[in-house]
């Protein structure tokens, strides 16, 4: 008699999930969805752990339990794609460990970089496409490849220092992810803020991007900052989903036929009011009713 | 923005590109406002095409990533 294994049907629609967090009340605020096998597919931003924060026991054992269940996504936050002179030896290292011990689905990482100098992490920021900057983001794509032996992809970045980062990263992300057959992960909130940012619509930014690599959104809501005579909206994953970021997933992801994976993304320390944790909830709520009742 | 400093051929190599990166945080990090900002990197020398890119910066964002920077930054051994 051979093993017996139990294989999930193939989903008519994406999964929809939320990525983890340690905090206390992100942990609060999602205990009724995952009581509730509400949380299709859970994302786990690795790297965090590796500077001291510590995951508690609660969020170890949905960690576990999702990577056996093979609804595990990884992602990267501090990986520095095209930072020119950044050793990467040590994260490379942490991430082969972490693959080690969960089954990761895929590995994502952000578009840009953070390192450089004297500094050892900051913001994630962008850089022109240039052919010395595209030979830096695909050589360290091709490492980060070949460690995790799992689907690569990238994450399109909110910020922008003007229009040409705009209009310009989703063919630079579509020439890194070319070189290693990647993925891309669309943060709609991400492109709500180049939307809003630099008075675009989304279709003129979307015709930049490889929509056929889509396999992974993420949905969040973000804040406003003043700077100069502009109101600038951030990626701050500390408020309310925007009505307009739900507009714009229930229109474009039928538009993506790799799409997988929808992921809420919330920090935690941002959920303690009760009213707060109904809010991230009804939040979930809306977008699993704009995937799973849309055709 | 721009800097009397341009070269007019590019040898672009990926030191060039860390050297960048590594003046921009700095500069970042350390000037108080948009103005001095542009007026740090206008001083750089660079290669042209990132004398281009930095005329194409928006005042207001280099503000944002000031701030990002300043509250993000992460020294080594620090």
């Amino acid at each position: 008699m051979g093993q017996i294994i139990t294989i999930e049907p193939k989903l008519a629609y994406p999964q929809v999930g939320l990525s983890l967090m340690p905090e206390a009340d992100f942990l609060a605020a999602s205990a009724p969805l995952f009581a509730a096998g509400e949380v299709e597919v859970l994302e786990w931003s690795f790297d965090m752990g590796w500077g001291g924060v510590a995951l508690p026991d609660a969020g170890s054992q949905l960690l576990r339990e999702y990577s056996q269940r093979d609804r595990l996504l990884g992602h990267g936050v501090s990986y520095s794609l095209l930072s020119a002179d950044w050793d990467s030896i040590h994260w490379l290292d942490c991430v082969a460990a972490e693959c080690a011990e969960y089954n990761y689905r895929h590995i994502s990482e952000h578009f840009g970089w953070m390192a450089a100098g004297r500094f050892q992490q900051s913001a994630p920021l962008p850089m022109p496409l240039l052919p010395a900057t595209l030979a830096v983001g695909i050589e360290r794509l091709q490492q980060l490849a070949e460690v995790v032996k799992v689907p690569v992809g990238l994450e399109n970045l909110a910020f922008a220092f003007g229009l040409r980062d705009v209009l310009e990263q989703g063919i630079f992300i579509d020439r890194l992810l070319t070189a290693v057959d990647g993925f891309l992960l669309l943060d709609l909130h991400n492109l709500y803020c180049q939307i809003h940012n630099f008075d675009r619509s989304a279709p003129e930014i979307l015709a930049q991007y490889p929509l056929d690599r889509v396999r992974e959104l993420h949905i969040s809501g973000g804040s406003w900052s003043r700077s100069g005579a502009s109101n600038i909206r951030r990626d701050t994953h500390d408020c309310a989903v925007p009505e307009a970021v739900f507009e714009l997933l229930a229109i474009v992801w039928p538009l993506f036929p790799q799409l997988e994976f929808v992921i809420f993304e919330r920090i935690g320390n941002t959920l303690t009011e009760a009213s707060a944790q109904e809010q991230f909830r009804r939040d979930y709520h809306r977008i699993v009713e704009i995937i799973h009742v849309q055709p | 923005m721009s800097s009397p400093n341009a070269h007019s051929q590019s040898s672009m190599t990926p030191a060039k590109i860390a050297q960048f990166q590594a003046s921009l945080l700095d500069i970042l990090d350390s000037q108080p406002d948009a103005t001095a900002i542009c007026a740090s990197l206008s001083s750089l020398k660079l290669e042209a095409e990132l004398v281009a890119y930095i005329d194409t910066f928006n005042p207001d964002m280099l503000e944002i990533a000031a701030n990002l920077v300043k509250k993000w930054g992460q020294i080594q051994n620090e």
